[in-house]
């Protein structure tokens, strides 16, 4: 139990008034962008720097007081909850931009920075931070280091962890450790792999060191119509087996368009049972050619029409339609459930069918948008809390669309990550004895389970 | 199974908080529009600031939600949260799901109000500055005369020099620092109430002229006139009309908001007008908000839903009609700060900046975090001058480091703030006085 | 023992003493050699030897068994030659699972009829295999454009020293469920586990590929260039720097007139025929613009060059290779370092560079060296100027008689705590590859 000794510790640390114990402030602290499960912490601290963290994780660890690390609260899948009461060690104010390198197109930034802000700053000397979640707008970078977050361009670009060269850890025991560097290559295991999409379970990252790229020459993007899901859903696939790598491939149905259209009248296409969005870049030689192939593609699977993005202004509007489309659900519905189960690309003809007839089963609204490229799903199920009834069908259609990704031979989470509200379908993924694998490496790193407890595989 | 029983659980918990779910005053369809998502965070001033959960929209709407459910009970802490947000809407602006917080953050204030225990002296300043003040053009115009009087005659220096004022509250001292310099009241009637275009009269229009606009910057008052008659505007200045209620619906005053919006409803509708301009913004989405103001009135729901429609900002009523473009040189690196009021309250983001690119010599600069509110939000910079200070050097410090001669705005408490902050002879503007100056030839 | 080996292998699997030779590690002799022909099989083996205390190393073709330190035992060489099977091939969605004994050669040529192939390209990858490539992490000019193996990997099956089988990751391309337990085991070498089944994404063949050689005066010059090239929007797939001297070890006929003493550069690009050629086009504007002396743009016998760049382990047989990683603006300092270092002639450098990559390869031919102690010395100076630069340092390759003296991963060690950790939670009897690798690891 966390008493007015230790706090007054924490606050010696931290300094006072950045030490949360009023009740009514923790409220806010009791759940994140999953707000199904709510669990208050005993206390929020926010450290300015490593040192901070390494001497409240002391002071915690000592008295085996359980701690989380938070950001800005956008995860998915009940990250950050504080499962088991205790500390949540809140980031927000180590938001420096610490180093940037474009020599070896590097930063090092701390874990408090918006993800977008890093991109924002070093994109007039041509460079950019590639993954790019929906929330990057504010989703801090130490989170998306945590979720292995993805986002729309990770198609081309890969996921978080295909940008992270190293990282600064402060271990639940206190001791602050630093794994790879700026060089790629390091003698020894590769712990900054190992950290990066661990959830805050083995450690709390206190300094990150990303990669970042240079901006391409050009862009092209199309947004192709289509009647019908499937026809989307196969040219989708097609266009991953004709060789052609997108930098991005994503697929809006028609109950998000109507969302969408109502936030930001973009003027979508009427009666349009499905959009592809399709955004190749790079040199802008040879990308003609590519287009057309596109384009080909497209019509060949009947698309009523594919539009191009006629300049920059056209483009970031579709983009910013796009990343915020779960926020916009709000328009239409109350509350929704969205999980993130990926299946290899040839399958999403199959599994759109079967969250089709899932919504008619259990009579429910299901949105989808969705990275097709990389066949990973966001179905996002909708319904009002207040009917427990149809929470309990919505909990229910959920899980089963999972359930069927994982047996179409898919995983149950693509970027969002396990956390608290997908730790109970871990096993349909992973034997005993793989659990029982992962559990050896929180052992190794949290033997007394006071780091983010209750989480991934607890 | 395990994801079965995980599931049911959760179930649960949620049916349990129904049962204690209780409705407050607070609109809970609305609170319930929040899906948590987050998007809003960073473009909440205070959470830019100080990164904490609940001074964002996010976080104040969950308190609003909780205290609505009855599992919080008010606090000095949930005051302090409710009250430190500026209401800039700049969650609104980014919010997709289309949350009306500024709804909300009213409405909640209005319930905590009787709940916070007031000094007798501060009660007794709140309700003469709400209540007798403001609503009344006489006692503005005496006040104004006193301050007129307090800077002309060297009151003010003596004052300063002796920190009068911070003996006796330490608001009132900071509230003194942003006085700017005041006109002489009686300019003011300059404006006459009838106006008319020295050419054909393309549009009639009525002036909202602003109860604080028309003593302090009286100026911008005559330049907004002056534009007007330039693009064929019969412009009529109703006398009796009254201050447009803002500073009451900030203030948890909802109800003198009424009367004095009633009051503007029955003053200019009788008037035959193609347009009711105003050029403050704070005072714009106030008038343009009315019905939703008046929403239980049966007898002014629709007349004010009449006389919303026809309310446009300058700039945006300026841009619509196509704007007179004999303008003559002005040249001046120009930055532009996106007034809240403006860009998030009414959406006009494009329309100043499409006016100021048409003057002829004139460089319009874009500054980094433009539309971040610059610490003014209506009396905030008064009420909770440490956050409002901050905003400001933000916000200085991104107009500063352009280089820029010039900041221009189209809100008065902008102005006020931004005047207050600007330091290597930066000169701040309206949007309307420099396409005036444009006219006039008048280089500076 | 040799019995219980033979009821889980069948004789046949068994390798006999005679070919003892072939199968050295390190010089050292192994008391057994099997050749399991299934998971299943290699299972059981573990068990036994985490039973039987048998010190067990992984081997999968050989060509990089002499990377790390010198095991400290070998009970028992485990060839996963016979785990060579494609397990699942998706071409339509770009994935593949194989048995990590496949040849990359095999594997690569399986793949390019459906037009695709897995984007790296290690020494010897007529030989090695995927498996040995993933645990020493081995990669060659390409990781520049593609990437790493760690980039590639999406799952894998691992046999534990105690002989239970686990699974890490999932069969697609994009995956969060979990912790990533496949980077712990990419370039563990072998110390962790049995790397037998591996899941990959992988990439269409490009239409074109091409690249061009460059004849510099100086490093500076160099360094110029590719500053411009970093600026530019082009997109090499490699760009490798070559030393005078490192040109000199060429066989002849591949980089005519070498008589002065050139820096050289090959860079390479692939995609599009068009977009190919107009980065060459732009590789002629760039490398006139930074005082090139000479050009071959497209190179013809650039795939000859590229090969040996990729196999230059062969031309420098008996020699002492450092591997060097250092961030870019550091590159000419550490050249400059190492070329001033105080051995009067004694040793010859020759340098090749990912650069890019900030890889640097100094290489030093032993031949004709009789002076143990000098090695030494020279070991260390190199591993200072590294270290001393913020760089990373080991040792590639080294004579035995040297490595018996040094540490191939330098002599201090990061995080060398964590990481017994590690060890000792997966192979608590140290019975995996033990001593090979960092920290005694």
């Amino acid at each position: 139990m966390l008493n007015n000794k230790i706090i007054k510790k924490l606050e010696s640390v931290v300094g006072r008034e950045y030490v949360i114990t009023d009740d009514n402030e923790l409220i806010v602290y009791e759940c994140d962008g999953f707000t199904k499960e709510k669990h208050k912490p005993e206390a929020v601290v926010f450290p300015a720097d490593t040192e901070e963290v390494s001497e409240a994780v002391k002071i915690l660890y000592n008295e085996k007081i359980p701690f989380t690390a938070r950001g800005a609260g956008t995860g998915l899948s009940g990250g950050c909850l504080a499962v088991y009461g205790g500390v949540i060690i809140c980031l927000t104010r180590m938001n420096k931009i610490i180093d940037i390198d474009f020599w070896n197109r590097t930063a090092v930034v701390e874990p408090g920075v918006i993800n977008l802000l890093i991109s924002e700053k070093i994109s007039k000397n041509g460079y950019l931070f590639a993954p790019d979640p929906s929330s990057q707008q504010v989703s801090t970078i130490g989170g998306n280091v945590a979720a292995n977050a993805g986002g729309p361009h990770t198609l081309k670009y890969g996921s978080t962890i295909n940008h992270i060269l190293g990282v600064e850890v402060v271990l639940p025991d206190g001791t602050i450790e630093q794994f790879g560097g700026k060089i790629e290559d390091t003698n020894g295991f590769d712990i900054t792999g190992l950290m990066i999409g661990s959830e805050g379970t083995l450690g709390i990252i206190t300094k990150i060191i990303i990669k970042i790229i240079h901006l391409p020459e050009g862009y092209e993007t199309f947004l192709a119509v289509f009647e019908t899901m499937d026809d989307a859903t196969s040219t989708c696939s097609e266009i991953i087996s004709s060789g052609i790598i997108p930098t991005a491939m994503e697929i809006i149905d028609d109950v998000m368009i109507n969302a969408l259209e109502k936030a930001f009248k973009f003027e979508f296409p009427k009666n349009a049972k499905a959009v592809v969005v399709i955004e190749i870049d790079g040199i802008k030689k040879g990308m003609a050619r590519i287009g057309e192939k596109i384009t080909n593609i497209c019509t060949a699977n009947n698309a009523r029409e594919v539009k191009t993005a006629k300049n920059d202004e056209e483009r970031d509007l579709l983009w910013l339609v796009r990343k915020n489309a779960f926020g916009a659900i709000g328009r239409i519905a109350t509350n929704y459930f969205t999980n993130d189960a990926t299946v290899p690309r040839t399958k999403l003809p199959e599994m759109l069918k079967f969250i089709n007839e899932i919504g008619i089963k259990y009579s429910l609204t299901i949105a989808n948008t969705f990275h097709a490229g990389d066949g990973n799903l966001h179905p996002a199920v909708m319904y009002d809390e207040t009917d427990t009834d149809q929470v309990e069908r919505a909990f229910r259609a959920s899980e089963e669309i999972m359930k069927k990704c994982v047996e179409s031979g898919g995983t149950i989470s693509g970027e969002h990550g396990i956390g608290f509200y997908k730790k109970g379908f871990m096993h349909w993924i992973f034997s005993e004895e793989d659990l029982k694998f992962m559990k050896n490496i929180k052992k190794i790193f949290d033997p007394d389970r006071l780091c983010n407890p209750g989480k991934i595989i607890e | 199974m395990v994801g079965q029983t995980f599931l049911s659980d959760q179930v649960k918990v949620l049916s349990e908080n129904q049962k204690i779910m209780n409705k407050g005053e607070i609109n809970y369809d609305l609170i319930l529009g929040c899906i948590h998502c987050g998007l809003c965070l960073n473009n909440c001033p205070t959470y830019i600031e100080l990164g904490l959960e609940m001074d964002s929209p996010r976080g104040r709407i969950y308190l609003m939600r909780a205290l609505s459910e009855n599992r919080i009970n008010p606090s000095e802490s949930l005051f302090r949260h409710i009250d430190l947000c500026l209401e800039c809407r700049a969650c609104e602006t980014a919010c997709p799901s289309g949350v009306k917080y500024a709804r909300l953050i009213e409405e909640t204030r209005e319930i905590l109000e009787p709940q916070k225990k007031y000094g007798s002296f501060k009660k007794f300043l709140k309700s003469l500055v709400y209540e007798k003040i403001i609503p009344s053009q006489k006692r503005l115009l005496a006040l104004f005369w006193f301050l007129w009087f307090y800077k002309k005659f060297g009151i003010q220096w003596i004052v300063r020099k002796l920190k009068i004022l911070k003996l006796i509250s330490k608001r009132l001292y900071e509230a003194e620092i942003l006085l700017p310099d005041i006109p002489r009241p009686s300019k003011r009637k300059l404006i006459r109430e009838l106006m008319k275009p020295t050419r054909k009269r393309r549009y009639r229009v009525g002036f909202f002229k602003g109860c604080i606009m028309e003593f302090m910057f009286i100026d911008i008052n005559i330049a907004t006139v002056n534009v007007l008659l330039k693009n064929g505007c019969e412009v009529i200045t109703p006398e009796n009309q009254v201050c447009c209620g803002a500073l009451h619906i900030h203030g948890a005053k909802t109800n003198i908001a009424k009367e004095l919006a009633k009051k503007n409803i029955e003053t200019f509708e009788k008037l035959n007008l193609d347009a009711i301009v105003a050029n403050t913004a704070g005072c714009s989405v106030v008038l343009k908000e009315y019905p939703e103001l008046l929403k239980d009135e049966i007898d002014y729901y629709v007349r004010a839903e009449i006389f919303s429609s026809k309310v446009k900002d300058i700039s945006e009523f300026l841009y619509e009609i196509q704007i007179n473009d004999k303008f003559s040189e002005v040249s001046m690196r120009v930055a532009y700060h996106d007034s809240c009021h403006l860009a998030h309250g009414q959406g006009i983001i494009k329309e100043p900046r499409e006016l100021l690119k048409m003057i002829p010599g004139l460089e319009l600069i874009e500054i980094s975090e433009s539309d971040l509110c610059c610490g003014s939000a209506g009396i905030y910079n008064i009420i909770h001058p440490e956050m409002a200070k901050r905003l400001l050097k933000r916000k200085m410090d991104n107009i500063h480091s352009t280089g820029a001669e010039a900041v221009v705005c189209g809100n008065t408490g902008c102005i006020i703030q931004l005047l207050k902050g600007a330091q290597n002879n930066l000169k701040v503007f309206h949007t309307v006085e420099l396409i005036d100056m444009a006219y006039k030839n008048n280089k500076i | 023992m040799k019995k219980e080996l033979i009821d889980i292998v069948g004789e046949s699997n068994l390798i006999d003493d005679e070919r003892l030779d072939d199968y050295l590690v390190d010089g050292k002799n192994s008391k057994f050699r099997v050749i399991p022909e299934n998971i299943g099989q290699i299972s059981e083996i573990m068990k036994l030897a985490f039973r039987e205390n048998l010190k067990v190393v992984p081997y999968g073709s050989g060509t990089k068994i002499n990377i790390g330190n010198i095991p400290s035992r070998v009970d028992l060489l485990l060839s996963l030659s016979k785990l060579n099977k494609i397990l699942e091939f998706n071409p339509d969605d770009l994935t593949v699972s194989v048995e990590t004994g496949i040849k990359v050669s095999d594997f690569n040529r399986f793949l390019s009829e459906k037009g695709l192939f897995l984007p790296v390209d290690p020494p010897f990858a007529d030989k090695c295999t995927i498996g040995g490539i993933t645990a020493v992490d081995s990669n060659g000019p390409m990781r520049l454009k593609f990437g790493k193996i760690k980039d590639m990997v999406t799952a894998m099956k691992i046999i534990l020293s105690d002989g239970s089988i686990v699974k890490t990751g999932a069969r697609v391309v994009k995956n969060a469920s979990g912790y990533n337990i496949s980077r712990l085991y990419i370039g563990s070498m072998g110390t962790i586990g049995i790397i037998a089944e591996i899941s990959l994404k992988l990439h269409p063949f490009p239409e074109s590929e091409k690249n061009a050689l460059l004849f510099f005066n100086d490093i500076s010059d160099f360094i110029n260039f590719c500053e411009s090239v970093r600026d530019s929007f082009l997109i090499p797939s490699y760009l490798e720097y070559l030393s005078p001297s490192f040109v000199r070890f060429l066989p002849k006929g591949i980089v005519e007139n070498f008589v002065k003493n050139y820096h050289l550069s090959l860079i390479g690009f692939d995609g599009f025929s068009e977009t190919v050629d107009w980065q060459l086009e732009q590789i002629k504007v760039l490398s006139k613009k930074n005082n090139c002396q000479k050009t071959f743009i497209p190179f013809d016998a650039g795939n000859s060059l590229l090969s040996h760049i990729r196999n230059f382990y062969l031309l420098f047989a008996d020699s002492l290779i450092f591997k060097v990683s250092v961030v870019i603006p550091e590159f000419k300092n550490v050249l400059h370092k190492i070329k001033s270092l105080p051995f009067e002639n004694k040793f010859q450098e020759a340098v090749l560079s990912h650069f890019g990559s900030g890889i640097i390869y100094v290489i030093y031919p032993l031949d004709n060296i009789n002076d143990d102690n000098k090695v030494i010395e020279l070991i260390n100076m190199v591993e200072d100027i590294a270290i001393d630069s913020g760089g990373n340092f080991m040792i590639e390759d080294i004579p035995l008689k040297f490595k018996e003296k040094v540490s191939v991963w330098g002599r201090k060690n990061k995080n060398s705590k964590i990481m017994k950790r590690i060890k000792e939670q997966f192979d608590p009897n140290n019975i995996l590859n033990p001593g090979r690798f960092v920290g005694g690891i």
